[in-house]
């Protein structure tokens, strides 16, 4: 009898175990989820800046459309702005970003986490060919000056009068100084005619989040996910001729 | 030399095989003894047996074996007389269940080694399974043998990935065991098989080249006293096997294949509709054995298999590209067992073995885009194993085995090749180890050393081994193993997905260190009389330098060539009680284990890490008076295990898509994403099952034959395999899914002629 008790309890303690063992860790908060990217341009000063506030939800809880009780501030140099809520989730403001400036990220609400976040803006561009509004045959190239901070380059263009847009991204290597565009890099949709072009440059977190590996969940912020990131922006016009 | 000489031709001893008359089978780990004398010995798993040191005199020798009848032979021993006395038993009508228990308990008499399972194909085929017995799920409910799921046929020993394990089959090294049917099912053909062996840990000095465990098939030597074969039926596959004398030998052919292509294609002709499954394996063994002299044996092994999968696009009735994809493994062994001398017995192996994968792509249209890709393993082993056995005490074995790797990989196109890679390695062993008994029958140890040359990196590897074996009682002992391992061949898929074609192998290169192990392994063996038995072993394996893909793909695993360094431990306690009534006989095997693996400073569980793991298996003769059922035995598994580690989704969030510089409103937009927790945050539900198997002999048309019923997952348990969330619902729905979602029948029949 003393053995056959020995051995239900062996096997109490056995089967009790392969319960215990079921789950190890089920905790998780919920925490902020934003969506920034900072903007700065050559040709304006103030600019609307926006930051698109929303959370994370478990998985078993009803969603909500976006956060609109946030207190969300930004810090840059030696100023302090609030961003205001807008609508659907936006808070935005007006601000004078200039390349390089480092600008962090605040976010506060009741049951979340206090996110941060910093991005550093990258820029400026600079176009060394072609001049402003000068003409360019189609075997001609579109030559940038690197910026400082830039981890990806974004070009943008579309005829005056007419319907060819066309556009073409460039990852530059640890050494290269210029960016090099061949007009013909831009497939066979160019025409003969006047150009609107834009290029943007975009830092590391924007360029980690959206284009190297779309599953990591946070890149500038901390304490909560999302992207915290910033960018810069210039343009030109010129005639593309035969 | 002279020392050899006297301990080779000084006294006066007896050797010989033990057989069974009926088929001429060797019987491993028969008794053999004399009647008048106190002295005795048992054969090896090969039949060989040796007894020295007998006196002069006339005796009456005997061997006996659970199954079988004893068969005396009197003789005449003369001073310094070799005897080569061959033993053929007749088998009694007594079923034949006890025959493993028996070899078992003269293991347990002889051997020193721990972590030992054996097994027949009877108790293989005994075994509920899913439309076809398979040996290696039967090895699944071995202690420390976890699978991963329902349907897994692949073998985690002791939180060693399947790539651990050195699969053997008549000397041939089979490097992909479970491909069939996108890996469910084995490519041993159970009706082929004679022995089983499988050393979970601890494995001696004979075995290297992987860290976890050995796998040693042994096929059957084929009937040398008359022909005879077997047929039989199933719901996926039909086999065949032929066996029977020739001068001086034996041979045995045996095959089978799935027809459920075949069985589509018939209905489709029938009704009319185009429906096809095209896809069918096909496996085979060949074997011959030649004695042309009473001191040699010659056996010639052969090996094949093949997965097809092929289908054709057409449009409207014009074919308009086809592909195909073939896997198989291939195999040939040659070994030569030769009698050197009544203490020295040698076997010499020549061996090749393959496993290639064939990848075709046509296009009828433009043959311009036709591709061809193949990927191979080519292994050809030279090998020589020597056992001598100086005296009573001393039972040496040594050896020398030298392979020669080769990996292909390749792509052609039409007319030209398009990628060829083809990289090559040498792998060169040798081999010490001594049984030794100390004080008989108490204290016994074994201890031995392989040393390996590997060409790439110019590595040279010792790796020791020690086992220890203490009779503490009549019916009990202790165990105690220590060894390292070296293995010189990583996988570059990972294993720890539910599923895999097959294994991508490759040889370490030169500027990684060799992935290592060491085992420690404490254990004690009880046995209950002559026909239950009872071990418990701890055991402890560190792993050093694990070469890991990096890829942790759930589902189907695919080769990276990214590989991360880990190092990792698994350790646990296997409980194992066998028993064998004449109607009732059957297992239980639990298993307690921890494994954990470490990538940088992370730590973490594998996907296969079951922390809990219990198997009974029940054999139960059906009593002879109940009608329709009589001579009929019923089998039941039950299974009740941890559920396995997982990487939760712990929360959800709109990934957020933005362009700051659109002139459209719709510059914002998003996906829903949901985070995971920790790789191993989590475990499934528990898993429980319960399969049933029902087998009854018949006689008709004075041949015997056997119908059988397979019924898994009876009481349709939900055995969850992953989960998913439904998106669509706020929140959204999680869902669970099961490979077995309800009570699976399958049934066949056997013809024996």
């Amino acid at each position: 009898m003393k053995k056959f008790n020995a051995a239900m309890s062996l096997l109490i303690l056995i089967f009790c175990s392969f319960h215990c063992d079921s789950i190890t860790d089920t905790e998780y908060d919920n925490q902020f989820n934003i969506c920034g990217v900072l903007r700065a341009d050559a040709y304006s000063i103030l600019m609307v800046q926006e930051v698109r506030v929303d959370q994370t939800y478990k998985m078993d809880e009803r969603s909500e459309p976006w956060v609109d009780d946030a207190f969300v501030l930004l810090s840059y140099r030696t100023q302090l702005d609030t961003l205001y809520y807008y609508d659907g989730g936006l808070y935005h403001d007006y601000c004078d970003f200039e390349p390089l400036d480092t600008v962090s990220i605040m976010a506060i609400k009741d049951g979340l986490d206090t996110l941060f976040g910093s991005t550093i803006i990258p820029g400026p561009i600079s176009i060394i060919h072609p001049n402003p509004h000068n003409t360019v045959s189609f075997s001609d190239s579109i030559i940038l000056k690197i910026c400082d901070n830039g981890a990806m380059y974004y070009g943008y263009g579309e005829k005056i009068e007419g319907w060819d847009r066309l556009e073409a991204y460039y990852l530059p290597e640890e050494n290269d100084t210029l960016i090099i565009i061949p007009l013909q890099g831009f497939g066979d949709y160019l025409g003969v005619g006047y150009y609107h072009f834009q290029f943007v440059v975009f830092d590391s977190n924007y360029y980690n989040y959206f284009i190297d590996n779309d599953s990591i969940v946070s890149a500038g912020v901390t304490g909560g996910i999302g992207l915290f990131g910033s960018s810069y922006m210039t343009e030109i016009y010129f005639e593309l001729v035969e | 030399m002279h020392f050899l000489y006297l301990m080779l031709f000084s006294a006066s001893s007896i050797s010989g095989f033990v057989t069974d008359a009926a088929n001429g089978e060797k019987l491993g780990f028969a008794n053999i003894y004399f009647e008048d004398l106190d002295i005795g010995s048992a054969a090896n798993e090969l039949g060989y047996y040796i007894i020295h040191s007998v006196p002069i005199g006339s005796y009456r020798i005997a061997c006996s074996y659970i199954g079988y009848e004893t068969k005396i032979v009197p003789v005449q021993v003369k001073g310094n007389s070799k005897l080569f006395i061959n033993f053929e038993l007749e088998p009694t009508l007594m079923e034949v269940e006890g025959v493993s228990v028996s070899a078992e308990r003269m293991r347990f008499e002889k051997e020193v080694e721990v972590s030992v399972v054996t097994f027949t194909p009877r108790e293989i085929k005994a075994v509920p399974s899913l439309f076809e017995s398979d040996l290696i799920k039967t090895l699944q409910l071995m202690p420390g043998v976890v699978a991963m799921h329902d349907l897994s046929n692949k073998m985690y020993v002791r939180g060693g990935s399947p790539d651990e394990n050195l699969v053997l089959l008549d000397g041939i090294t089979v490097y992909n065991p479970s491909t069939h049917l996108f890996g469910l099912f084995s490519t041993f053909n159970p009706d082929a098989v004679s022995d089983v062996e499988l050393h979970a840990g601890g494995f001696p000095a004979e075995f290297g080249d992987r860290l976890s465990s050995t796998l040693n098939i042994t096929t059957k030597e084929g009937n040398s006293k008359k022909y005879s074969g077997a047929a039989s039926f199933g719901l996926i596959t039909s086999k065949l096997l032929i066996e029977g004398p020739i001068p001086k030998g034996s041979f045995l052919l045996c095959g089978r294949r799935t027809y459920f292509d075949a069985l589509v294609w018939g209905y489709s002709l029938i009704t009319g509709d185009s429906i096809s499954l095209p896809y069918y394996f096909w496996d085979g063994i060949a074997k011959v054995n030649f004695n042309p002299f009473p001191n040699d044996r010659f056996t010639l092994t052969a090996l094949g298999g093949s997965d097809v999968l092929e289908f054709e696009e057409s449009f409207g009735n014009r074919p308009e590209e086809k592909i195909k994809l073939e896997w198989g493994n291939r195999g040939t062994s040659l070994r030569w067992r030769r009698v050197l001398h009544p203490k020295l017995y040698g076997e010499f192996i020549g061996a090749w073995s393959n496993f290639l994968t064939h990848l075709w792509y046509e296009d009828y249209l433009d043959s311009t885009n036709n591709i061809h890709f193949y990927e191979d393993i080519t292994d050809y082993t030279i090998k020589g194993d020597f056992d001598y056995y100086p005296n009573d005490d001393h039972s040496i074995a040594y050896g020398l085995d030298y392979k020669y790797l080769q990996f292909n990989y390749n792509l052609d196109a039409t007319e030209m090749r398009l990628i060829d890679r083809e990289e090559n390695a040498h792998l060169t062993s040798a081999y010490f180890q001594d049984q030794w008994s100390i004080y008989p029958p108490i204290l016994s140890v074994q201890y031995g050393i392989r040393s390996i040359y590997f060409n790439l990196g110019k590595k040279l590897c010792l790796d020791p081994r020690i086992g220890i074996k203490a009779r503490v009682a009549t019916n009990t002992a202790l165990n105690l193993a220590w060894g390292k391992y070296s293995q010189f061949l990583i996988t570059l898929n990972n294993q720890e997905s539910y599923f895999s074609i097959f294994d991508f192998w490759r040889p370490v290169v030169a500027d990684n260190d060799i992935p290592t192990a060491y085992h420690i392994i404490a254990g004690v063996e009880h046995w209950f009389g002559e026909k239950s038995r009872l071990t418990i072993e701890p055991y402890y394996k560190k792993y050093f330098n694990l070469l890991i893909p990096d890829q942790t793909n759930m589902f189907f695993s695919q080769p990276v060539e990214n590989l991360q360094t880990a190092t990792g431990y698994a350790t646990g306690v296997d409980f194992f009680f066998r028993k064998d009534f004449e109607d009732l006989f059957g297992w239980i095997s639990y298993s307690l284990a921890f494994t954990r693996r470490e990538i940088g400073q992370t730590w973490y569980s594998p996907r296969y890490d079951r922390r809990h793991n219990l198997n009974i298996v029940i054999g139960y003769k059906i009593p002879r008076f109940i009608p329709v059922l009589k001579h009929s035995t019923l089998n039941l598994r039950w299974y009740f295990a941890t559920g396995l580690p997982y990487a939760e989704d712990l929360a959800r969030y709109r990934r957020w898509y933005y362009y700051p510089y659109s002139e459209y409103d719709e510059m914002y937009w998003y996906e829903w994403y949901n985070i995971k927790g920790p790789r191993d945050g989590h475990r499934l539900p528990l898993n429980h099952r319960l399969d049933l198997h029902l087998e009854n002999n018949f006689r008709i048309f004075k041949l015997n034959g056997s119908w059988y019923i397979d019924v898994i997952n009876v009481y349709d348990n939900k055995n969850i395999l992953f989960y998913t969330y439904e998106p669509g619902e706020d929140p959204p729905e999680k869902k669970g899914y099961t490979l077995l979602p309800i009570p699976v029948p399958s049934f066949g029949f056997e013809i024996r002629f």
